[in-house]
């Protein structure tokens, strides 16, 4: 009696597994993963501002090669290696020396391409363009060509990378076919203040295009290995590049 | 008493040699199709066990789990997970649900993490359910929230 109910206690057991071994064919044997392809933010900001200009004028040690001319502007040079002249101004009067003459007692001995050297009695003396005025305009054209960035506040910044829910209370945004289009700004929220509006679709950040919800995700994960940031937008069917700084 | 016995053989065989890990290579086919995919690493025993899993919806890894564990005992079911990462800000220590063949159409669940307890049951039948957020921590979270006497809650469908 006790060894029929063993064999039929064993014969069920046995039973599940050979129903298991039935359902197996119908399983996957293997795990369904998915593989994160890595894209790196290939954005490399170069700062080449400083090849046009100096953000402070750097204070080079003068040196006290020639004395200058009181009361002579140099307002011109021409030199082709051989011959030149230089245009000068005295007194209000505007006066023409080529190379080798005397305006003076004073000789003209070199035409630089920012200065002239004259001699008297074994003495150089130099007249220069007024620098100042020229610097200060050229310098002046170069900063309005550059873009304004917009500067972010660091500590708002974080605040705002750190909380998700904090970012969607203050902005709202859907996927359409080309980017990511703003569909509410709360207002005097920083996102109005740093210049986005409502119905702005976003193409790019720094360079990369948000095509799907992966690349606006990774763009979320990474933003705190950026201190600048382009967004292209497109505005009123006008592309537009905003820049911001985060400080 | 020859049926009982045929019964405990054949359910004590479906316990023990339960394909886990298939079963749950098929849980993963079908949340693929919804674009959801959890890379982990398996370990089958009495329990599965799923170890250092990311949890990927629309290619973005959202969450981060340190363990699973899925007890699947036919009449009663349990999954334990313990340090999962939403989003790099939301972390829930741990997190328990739980099915038994008495209450066969409810899934209890309960959890603790950075942001409040959480405490509730789903309804496989209804496909709905509702999940309690209580000892609130964090505020934000409230605008998703709905209240009534026992605190704020979650309803849930699907």
């Amino acid at each position: 009696m006790l060894n029929s109910k063993i064999l039929i206690f064993l014969l069920s057991f046995f039973t599940a597994a050979f129903v298991y071994s039935v359902l197996l064919f119908f399983m996957p044997k293997t795990p369904v993963f998915y593989v994160p392809v890595k894209k790196e933010f290939e954005f490399y900001k170069i700062n080449l501002t400083p090849l046009f200009y100096r953000t402070k004028p750097v204070k080079k040690p003068v040196v006290k090669k020639a004395q200058t001319l009181k009361g002579i502007k140099l307002k011109a040079v021409y030199d082709n290696g051989k011959n030149g002249f230089i245009i000068i101004e005295d007194k209000g009067k505007t006066h023409f020396i080529d190379l080798g003459q005397k305006y003076k007692g004073y000789k003209l001995i070199k035409i630089n391409s920012d200065s002239a050297i004259f001699e008297k009695n074994s003495k150089h003396f130099k007249i220069e363009f007024d620098r100042s005025k020229i610097e200060s305009n050229f310098y002046k054209k170069i900063e309005q060509s550059f873009p304004k960035k917009i500067k972010i506040n660091k500590k708002t910044y974080l605040e705002y990378k750190n909380d998700l829910l904090k970012v969607w209370e203050n902005i709202g945004i859907i996927k359409i076919n080309n980017g990511y289009m703003i569909t509410y700004i709360k207002p005097k929220s920083i996102f109005d203040k740093i210049g986005l509006k409502r119905g702005d679709i976003i193409l790019e950040v720094n360079g990369r295009e948000l095509k799907n919800d992966e690349d606006a995700w990774d763009l979320y994960k990474n933003a705190d290995k950026f201190k600048e940031f382009e967004i292209k937008v497109k505005r009123n069917n006008k592309e537009k590049v905003l820049y911001y700084e985060v400080d | 008493m020859k049926i009982l016995t045929a019964i405990a053989g054949f359910l004590l065989g479906l316990i023990i040699f339960m394909p886990k890990d298939n079963i749950y290579f098929k849980i993963q086919e079908i949340l693929s199709k919804e674009n959801i995919y959890i890379n982990s690493d398996i370990k089958n025993s009495l329990a599965l066990e799923l170890k250092n899993g990311t949890v990927f919806v629309n290619k973005m890894d959202l969450a981060y789990f340190d363990r699973c564990e899925i007890y699947p005992y036919i009449f009663w079911n349990k999954i334990e997970c313990n340090n999962i990462n939403i989003a790099n800000q939301y972390k829930i220590t741990n997190i328990n649900g739980s099915y038994s063949i008495i209450n066969p159409f409810k899934i209890k669940i309960s959890g603790n993490s950075n942001f409040g307890k959480i405490e509730g049951e789903i309804n496989i039948f209804d496909k709905n359910g509702r999940i309690y957020i209580t000892k609130l921590t964090n505020s934000l979270i409230k605008r998703y929230l709905k209240k009534d006497k026992k605190g704020y809650y979650y309803d849930v469908k699907f």
